[in-house]
């Protein structure tokens, strides 16, 4: 089989940029973090919190906990309802088997494929099936592996494929932030197709998944400009973190990007299995190279610039992070690239109002990217105040119930009640939606992967202090390591093997 | 899609909604004028639990607790705290109106499933919800409209997610409405305990056993957990989880009270049991009506099976598997009529009075389902049998009408035994100086009402419930106990021997203390009622 090696020549900052192959604004680079105006606004709060503390401490308390509350409260409303709204309105586009019968193959535009690969020797075999399956015309494919200079092994492993001619190897050169991001951005650069999608080195995307989002894009508004596919597991009855994994997908995927979509909201997007059209991806300026969660940051870019996600009937496999320090290095890095994504999009006031456009689009933004995040970081400090507040001397119990206004407490304790219950409840709907009623005896343990999230978040905003641009790398290939083991578990198995050999 | 819309929307729920909204109204006009608003001694204790939340000395949410599910009282809140409303016992009022439009449209929607016809399912839904007993329960602060709101609703929407259940928004609706069922009333705890089995089932029955077992997590997930909030509430609040069973004011304290007056029939004799709440449908739902819903609950399975190949595609069994579900707090409450917990008194039999009468509507719902399925049935077998069915449903209805409606006329009585009452609120109201009220609110305080007299003087006497020391006013309450003088200047109790006086925890401790009642001067009397008045010396 024959390829090529391209190493594009890097291409230098212009002015006004400061991202490697990218021509993406300053303004939305995760490169330098808080504007001055936010250092200022951060200082200006910070001393304002200080002084009120030490002139008025218990009243200072009461109001930053009543707003915490009143935050608190808003994000159950605001959940319930996106919830609410995925399951009565069924807002994910739908494709016909009568749409995709119609397509005609030579008709079909040609579809660039980005594959940024890092340490990925183990899976290129399987990635190369799962794209030689898909059911696009091979010659109006235009598959690009991204490699890293660097990566040795990975090279190797691809040179030792047989190649098929549609496939194209790039070698990004060496250089800083070594981050997927960037490699995509060369893989833009590159890219002849009318649409592009990314896709990880581990994923297996539903055969139909590209003639679907041609259909999609054909029938939708030009501003629509990203499709997502839904996301899921092909091990998720691999132990139980790939299974509280399956359901936290299952909820995010096919409630809440649902529910976002019903109200034509900001959509983080998820990191892979995104199809763009690529002239729009080009003008928005690609991916932040500086943005380690560059997917979450991009699906709000889009939206500030006038251009909106579709969700598609549609699944991409991937492959659930097993591994526990591997799991929360993986999602700690997610939470680092929410936290700077939330960082680039608040810089100033003018640009923060005028991009959401509108105030509900605004908090919605708050709430997704922003609430959530911070909650996952200060969750642990009130789960523990509650504990001590029910098992501590009552001379505690005392001082934080002076803390509380009465409305307020009672808004609090409303919202601690109902928002672990229902957030619970949102995972088992969850997955139902997605189909896997087995997952559902698990629901106790929801609160456990609560729990990880919040070590995760503490990483995250440790590293968002000392290295904010710091690509913590996803081990894949676990699974493939699985099927030669002799496994001993205490968790009935029986699918696992199944979905195993189906690979 | 204009067309669609038109299509999707079902006039016959706006023309339900509108009559409803009407006939409640009217209701309530009725109530008003009657001064019936307020009649049952229940529904001033609802009144008085939910204004103490605000209205208190010791306020807040800590107040809901005890004997009765808070549903109500919570529901109650946002009208409470204003005087009028509070005092005219219309805070109540409006949510019970609520609550019967809202089960209106849901028996209408309900009756639809199984009749196609706009028309004849209004006349069914009219029929039904035309009940006076049920009427007068929406005018009034107490749960029974609630009730039959909640359990019809969820019904309707398990009905729906039965038809399509990968549609979880119907299954999530249905468990917050059982929810709100199981946090109303205690009967509702076993509804909502078959409700979760009858989806189990369903689900398992219609996309396999583990679809099933997830539908009923996720059911059992929100439904249940009234119960054991209430269970952790009444831990935190009274460190005891089942005080509700435990306090001397329950259903069980009082019933043992009737007993040693021998006027507990229906203890220990199950038939007796269910000849005594049989009656009580015959009275509250019409008799015809409640044979033919027993007739149905009986041949309903056999006509299924039967007519199996008519039904096609439908499917009956889960249908029927969520009707029965309906028959479940009216067997519970046979069961406790039968083990002594709860009494039910009826006026042409032992001991000729009235009492509880009202139970008889937590059938109501079985009825409007198997009134709809029953008219289904005929339709399958003969459509002109489906007409004589709906008329035999009608008259039943209709009947109802003619016959003296018990559970207004428990109401009233209930309101005629309070003149006692009456002249001890006004003389406190009269004679009111200042200073703090000492006295048990659940204590049957009057010679004719039963517990919970306290609340109904405090309601009475329109004084701001701040100015009372009540057993739910906490370390005040310990503290007026161990010394009366030092924080209430008037203090109310029943002195009299015999069973009762035990349940007045203010007499207990200061009939027996010739010190403390040489501290106070007897300011009314009215049988075994008193009120005292500090001397002003102290």
């Amino acid at each position: 089989m024959k390829y090529t090696i391209a190493v594009p020549e890097y291409a230098p900052p212009e002015e006004g940029t400061n991202a490697p192959f990218s021509d993406i604004p300053l303004r939305y680079s995760s490169h330098r973090l808080f504007s001055k105006w936010q250092l200022l606004a951060l200082g200006v709060i910070g001393v304002a919190i200080a002084i009120s503390l030490v002139s008025a401490f218990t009243l200072t308390l009461k109001v930053g906990i009543s707003l915490l509350s009143l935050v608190y409260l808003l994000d159950l409303l605001f959940g319930f309802f996106l919830i609410y709204r995925a399951l009565r309105k069924d807002p994910e586009l739908h494709i016909s088997a009568e749409q995709m019968t119609r397509l005609k193959n030579k008709k079909l535009p040609l579809y660039t494929i980005l594959c940024p690969l890092f340490g990925e020797a183990k899976v290129v075999p399987q990635f190369i099936k799962a794209i030689q399956d898909l059911d696009y015309p091979k010659e109006k494919l235009q598959v690009i592996l991204l490699l890293e200079e660097e990566d040795d092994e990975t090279i190797a492993a691809v040179k030792n494929s047989s190649l098929p001619r549609h496939f194209e190897v790039i070698v990004v050169p060496s250089g800083q932030p070594q981050t997927k991001p960037r490699a995509c951005n060369v893989g833009l650069l590159q890219a002849r197709g009318k649409y592009v999608v990314i896709y990880d080195a581990e994923d297996i995307p539903d055969p139909d998944q590209l003639k679907k989002a041609v259909v999609a894009f054909s029938h939708l508004p030009k501003e629509v400009i990203c499709i997502q596919a839904k996301l899921d597991f092909y091990n998720r009855s691999h132990n139980l973190i790939t299974r509280l994994f399956t359901a936290e997908y299952a909820l995010l995927f096919n409630l809440t990007l649902l529910g976002l979509q019903s109200i034509n909201g900001p959509i983080p997007l998820g990191g892979t299995s995104n199809h763009f059209r690529t002239f729009a991806l080009r003008r928005i300026g690609g991916w932040d190279p500086f943005n380690v969660t560059e997917d979450c940051d991009l699906g709000i870019r889009l939206f500030t610039q006038g251009y909106r996600t579709a969700i598609i009937d549609s699944t991409t496999l991937e492959e659930a992070n097993s591994q526990l320090l591997n799991w929360i290095r993986q999602r700690s890095r997610w939470i680092k690239g929410y936290f700077q994504t939330l960082i680039v999009h608040t810089r100033t006031p003018q640009h923060f109002f005028r991009s959401f456009r509108t105030i509900p689009h605004l908090a919605t933004f708050l709430l997704v990217v922003g609430g959530k995040t911070i909650a996952v970081v200060v969750n642990p400090f009130l789960w523990a105040l509650t504990l001590v507040y029910f098992l501590g001397p009552e001379e505690f119990q005392l001082f934080v119930k002076s803390l509380y206004l009465a409305p307020i407490f009672y808004i609090a304790a409303a919202t601690w009640i109902a928002g672990n219950i229902l957030n619970v409840l949102y995972y088992l709907l969850g997955v139902l939606q997605r189909g896997y009623p087995e997952l559902v005896k698990f629901f106790p343990l929801v609160p456990l992967y609560w729990l990880m999230m919040s070590v995760a978040a503490s990483k995250a905003f440790y590293q968002l202090l000392v290295k904010p641009h710091f690509w913590e790398k996803t081990i894949h290939g676990f699974h493939l390591e699985d099927q030669t083991k002799v496994r001993w578990r205490f968790l009935p198995e029986r699918r696992y093997e199944k979905e195993a050999n189906s690979l | 899609m204009k067309k669609k819309l038109i299509h999707s929307k079902d006039w016959g729920v706006y023309l339900v909604a509108s009559i409803a909204v009407v006939a409640v109204l009217v209701a309530d006009g009725w109530s008003y004028n009657h001064n019936l608003i307020v009649g049952y001694g229940d529904s001033a204790s609802h009144l008085v639990i939910s204004r103490r939340v605000i209205d208190n000395l010791t306020p807040g949410l800590g107040q809901l607790g005890s004997s009765w599910l808070p549903a109500l009282h919570v529901l109650m809140l946002p009208f409470i705290w204003n005087d009028f409303l509070w005092h005219t016992g219309l805070a109540g009022t409006i949510v019970s109106n609520l609550a019967y439009i809202g089960a209106a449209i849901y028996g209408y929607r309900l009756v639809r499933m199984f009749i196609d016809s706009k028309s004849w399912a209004l006349a069914v839904v009219i029929s039904l919800f035309a009940n006076p007993n049920l009427l007068y329960m929406s005018t009034t602060a107490m749960n029974e409209a609630l009730y039959v709101f909640s359990v019809l609703g969820s019904t309707v929407h398990l009905l729906k997610w039965s038809r399509k259940p990968k549609q979880y928004l119907h299954l999530l609706i249905a468990a917050l409405l059982a929810f709100l069922t199981a946090f109303n009333r205690y009967e509702g705890w076993f509804l909502v305990i078959g409700q979760a089995v009858v989806v189990y089932a369903v689900g398992w029955k219609q996309l396999g056993k583990r679809y099933g077992f997830a539908g009923a997590i996720v059911f059992a997930y929100i439904a249940w957990l009234a119960p054991v909030l209430w269970l952790g509430w009444n831990l935190l609040i009274f460190s005891d989880p089942l005080e509700f069973l435990h306090n001397e004011y329950t259903s069980r304290a009082q019933q043992s009270e009737l007993e040693a007056l021998g006027q507990l029939p229906t203890k220990g004799n199950i038939l007796v049991a269910a000849q005594y709440y049989y009656a009580a449908m015959t009275n509250v739902l019409g008799r015809i009506s409640t044979i033919s819903l027993l007739m149905l609950v009986v041949l309903s399975p056999l006509l299924v099976v039967l007519l199996r190949r008519r039904f096609q595609k439908e499917d009956s069994y889960s249908d029927l598997l969520i009707g029965y579900a309906l028959l479940i707090p009216g067997i519970f409450l046979v069961y406790t009529l039968f083990s002594g917990v709860t009494a039910l008194h009826l006026p042409d039999l032992v001991p000729f009075r009235m009492y509880n009468i009202r139970y008889a509507l937590f059938v109501f719902p079985a009825l409007v389902f198997f009134a709809a399925y029953g008219i289904h049935l005929a339709y399958k077998i003969w459509r002109p049998l489906a007409v004589v069915c709906t008329l035999i449903i009608i008259l039943g209805m209709t009947l109802t009408w003619t016959i003296p409606a018990l559970v207004l006329e428990e109401g009233k009585e209930n309101a005629r035994s309070r003149t006692q009452s009456i002249l001890a609120a006004a003389a406190l109201r009269s004679q009111y100086d200042g200073g703090k009220i000492l006295l048990d609110s659940r204590a049957p305080l009057l010679e004719a009402a039963g517990v919970g007299a306290g609340n109904t003087i405090m309601w009475q006497s329109q004084l701001p419930l701040k100015s009372f020391i009540h057993e739910g006013t906490q370390e005040i309450w310990e503290r007026a106990l161990a010394n009366p003088a030092s924080e209430a200047h008037w203090m109310i109790l029943r002195n009299s021997p015999g069973v009762i006086e035990s349940n007045d925890t203010v007499a207990a401790k200061v009939l027996d203390s010739e010190q403390i009642l040489s501290q106070y001067d007897l300011a009314y009397k009215d049988g075994a009622l008193e009120i005292y008045r500090l001397k002003k010396s102290y």
